[in-house]
């Protein structure tokens, strides 16, 4: 089973967290400071971290960027509401995915195994030029497109955004790294061309919905695989 | 100078003349035989010189006549009659009306361009002490009272008042001497849109009413209304500068006083954001562990343990312990800040502090620190017990949440001159040295890093109202030593 490294300064969330997802079949290690964790995530080679943004000795952005150094491991974080413009920092300094303190153990298990899921896709696609998630399947040598059996016409830009978000699907990618991504370095605050490419693609993929082009909404986007979803 | 200045100088001039005249011929009149008639009209001009000197051009014309009926009456043969005699009389009559009309025109002449130099003087002089009076950085509304104050007491005026720009009507705002009626200031306000005078308004029936617009770098500041001048003509001239500088100080005090609110009203704004954040996190921690537990208790589809569900079930109580901790400690402090609260101190003594301080952490404190307490001899303060053992609560608190499991905290007193410390030393990571302050701020800079929370604010708040200081410092321990003071129990007080 999944092992998972919880990194919280207070000691009864960690205690409720360890309970819940012990009892859910996770293998579990807690860590009360940053230095810890980083000690931890090493030793303990988790498969996914929970990560919370106001640790005492070093902040959950500085955090991200050290992991980030040396392994892709997915990271969630913990945050509180209010909290934005730290929880968009450290989305962008490589955090995976997110969740808003107080949460529900659904919620968060539901959080936690599109992370795992999305970070074990990651390593297959290393061994073809195919990318799958869910329905829908990117060539990337012929730069094609198939939502089930149907190829889709996608423009450049289009394809790139696609592609880009299937990289790591699951993973939330911010505006401001899209745009950057996709667009070039001197992007970045025109969240008006993407959310108007993201409305076209959804349309070409057949998402009217936003389903599996996921929006976070003041963060940014990510892909959900929703073939496990009924639909 | 005043016009009844004026006037008494005329009367005492003339009366001097006339007395200095009589004494004078009087004398001469004893000695008349052995002094030429020329002589005696020297002596004459001298008490008509003296009279304009004092009382001016007409003193000196009053005492020419008198010294004239006087010169020819008793010194001019035929004695005692206004018959002149010899015709070179007429020549010595002559000649003393001539000397004493050119040297009463100089004489006045030059005390008219004397007065007028002292009254130039006077007048500098007044201006610049108003002016002093309204340099330096005043607070408003000493600067509205010193500027009626001054112009009442300086021009002597019955009754000054200021009236400055309030929304669209001009007020009030600060007066010296008897109050205006309003009828009276209804007069001279000005229709809106209508410009108000500058220079003397005289409303029908209300002649000795006075009224000065003050502007400053091209607008109208306010208009300065003055009554009752107790001198003929008051120096408008003056008035209208003194205005002017007063004007220049309003606008500047309230261009000051404009940017001062800006600027507390901004750090209210932050206080208030900051205060949002902080509260928001700390209620929002314990919610957390609340919400987790809660919900993995609902989940049927998960079989936990009994000593998992009991753990479950105790964190969701301490918890709530915190919770509603915070939540009074949130309220006395607001309290507190809005001036409602006063310690209420009774004489208690230090350990029943401690216990009440470890009884209300309830489940909060986790059972598998070591707590000691370090206390030797019986310490009584005058204290407001509800508020210092919340103290010791959220001392004891940080240092449980900072403590690495199975660490150990120590609570210590001792007294020092007038004061008991009292300290929490634990043997968490410590408090950085350049966050010594910071800790007990409601608000910082980094969120993150340092042991910052509602619960060191609020104490320091307590403590303060207390009189007392709180601070943190390294423990010997290796950890962090959170200590307060307050001061020792004096008899008096007690009595």
């Amino acid at each position: 089973m999944a092992k998972l490294l919880l990194i919280d300064d207070d000691r009864s969330l960690l205690k409720a967290l360890r309970i819940g997802l012990t009892a859910r079949g996770y293998e579990i290690a807690t860590s009360q400071s940053a230095t810890d964790g980083l000690t931890q995530s090493v030793l303990f080679s988790p498969d996914l971290i929970l990560l919370d943004l106001g640790l005492p000795d070093l902040d959950g952005i500085d955090f991200c960027k050290r992991v980030r150094t040396w392994s892709e491991l997915p990271i969630l974080v913990l945050s509180a509401a209010g909290d934005e413009v730290r929880k968009v920092a450290a989305l962008d300094a490589g955090a995976d995915d997110y969740v808003t303190k107080p949460f529900g153990m659904a919620e968060l298990e539901a959080r936690i195994r599109v992370a795992l899921r999305h970070s074990r896709s990651a390593d297959t696609h290393n061994k073809d030029s195919k990318l799958r998630v869910g329905y829908i399947t990117i060539d990337l040598e012929k730069r094609s497109v198939l939502v089930g059996e149907n190829a889709v016409e996608l423009t450049a830009k289009e394809f790139d955004l696609l592609s880009y978000l299937a990289r790591n699907s699951g993973k939330v990618y911010t505006h401001h790294q899209i745009l950057r991504e996709v667009w070039g370095q001197g992007y970045g605050e025109e969240t008006n061309y993407l959310r108007v490419y993201i409305n076209r693609l959804r349309k070409k993929l057949g998402d009217p919905e936003g389903k599996m082009v996921k929006t976070n909404p003041g963060v940014g986007y990510q892909l959900l695989d929703t073939s496990g979803d009924l639909i | 100078m005043t016009g009844t200045q004026k006037w008494r100088d005329f009367i005492w001039g003339t009366s001097l003349t006339t007395i200095s005249l009589a004494a004078v011929s009087l004398g001469m009149l004893l000695i008349r035989s052995h002094i030429s008639v020329a002589t005696t009209a020297l002596v004459l001009v001298i008490p008509v010189i003296w009279g304009v000197v004092i009382g001016g051009f007409l003193v000196g014309l009053i005492g020419m006549t008198l010294g004239f009926l006087l010169y020819d009456f008793i010194f001019i043969p035929p004695y005692y009659t206004l018959s002149v005699g010899e015709s070179q009389n007429w020549i010595a009559l002559g000649v003393y009306v001539i000397v004493v009309l050119i040297v009463s025109r100089l004489v006045s002449n030059l005390k008219d361009a004397r007065s007028y130099a002292i009254k130039r003087e006077n007048d500098a002089r007044k201006l610049f002490e108003l002016s002093q009076l309204l340099i330096g950085d005043k607070e408003l509304s000493a600067l509205l009272t010193t500027v009626v104050e001054s112009v009442s007491s300086i021009f002597d005026f019955d009754a000054v008042a200021l009236l400055l720009q309030d929304t669209d009507k001009l007020q009030v705002v600060a007066s010296a001497g008897k109050t205006m009626t309003t009828e009276e200031l209804n007069q001279l306000i000005p229709d809106a849109g209508l410009p108000a005078s500058l220079y003397r308004n005289a409303p029908a029936g209300q002649r000795d009413l006075l009224s000065l617009a003050l502007n400053a770098s091209g607008k109208p500041v306010g208009l300065l209304v003055m009554q009752g001048s107790k001198s003929q003509s008051p120096d408008v001239e003056l008035l209208k500068t003194f205005a002017n500088h007063a004007a220049l100080a309003i606008d500047k005090a309230q261009l000051k006083q404009q940017a001062l609110r800006t600027e507390l009203l901004e750090e209210t704004d932050k206080w208030r954001r900051a205060l949002l954040g902080t509260v928001s996190h700390d209620l929002r921690t314990p919610l957390a562990s609340i919400k987790a537990a809660v919900s993995d208790l609902r989940n049927e589809g998960i079989s936990f343990e009994p000593s998992e569900r009991q753990e479950l079930l105790e964190t969701i109580e301490s918890q709530t312990d915190r919770l509603t901790r915070l939540v009074v400690n949130l309220l006395d402090m607001t309290r507190i800040e809005a001036g409602v609260l006063e310690p209420h101190r009774t004489v208690i003594e230090v350990r029943e502090l401690i216990q009440e301080a470890i009884g209300s952490l309830g489940g909060t404190f986790p059972s598998n620190l070591a707590l000691t307490e370090d206390i030797h001899e019986e310490i009584l303060v005058f204290a407001d017990h509800t508020l210092i053992s919340q103290v010791i609560a959220n001392l004891l608190e940080n240092a449980a949440r900072y403590t690495p499991e199975e660490g150990s905290i120590t609570i210590e007193a001792q007294t020092k001159d007038s004061v008991v410390i009292i300290s929490v030393n634990d043997n968490g990571p410590g408090v950085p040295k350049d966050q010594n302050q910071q800790v007990f701020e409601m608000f910082q800079k980094d969120s993150h890093g340092g042991r910052a929370g509602l619960g060191l604010a609020i104490s320091k708040a307590f403590i303060t109202a207390h009189g007392g200081t709180i601070g943190v410092t390294d423990s010997p321990s290796g950890g962090a030593k959170f200590y307060f003071t307050i001061p020792l129990i004096s008899i008096d007080e007690v009595e």
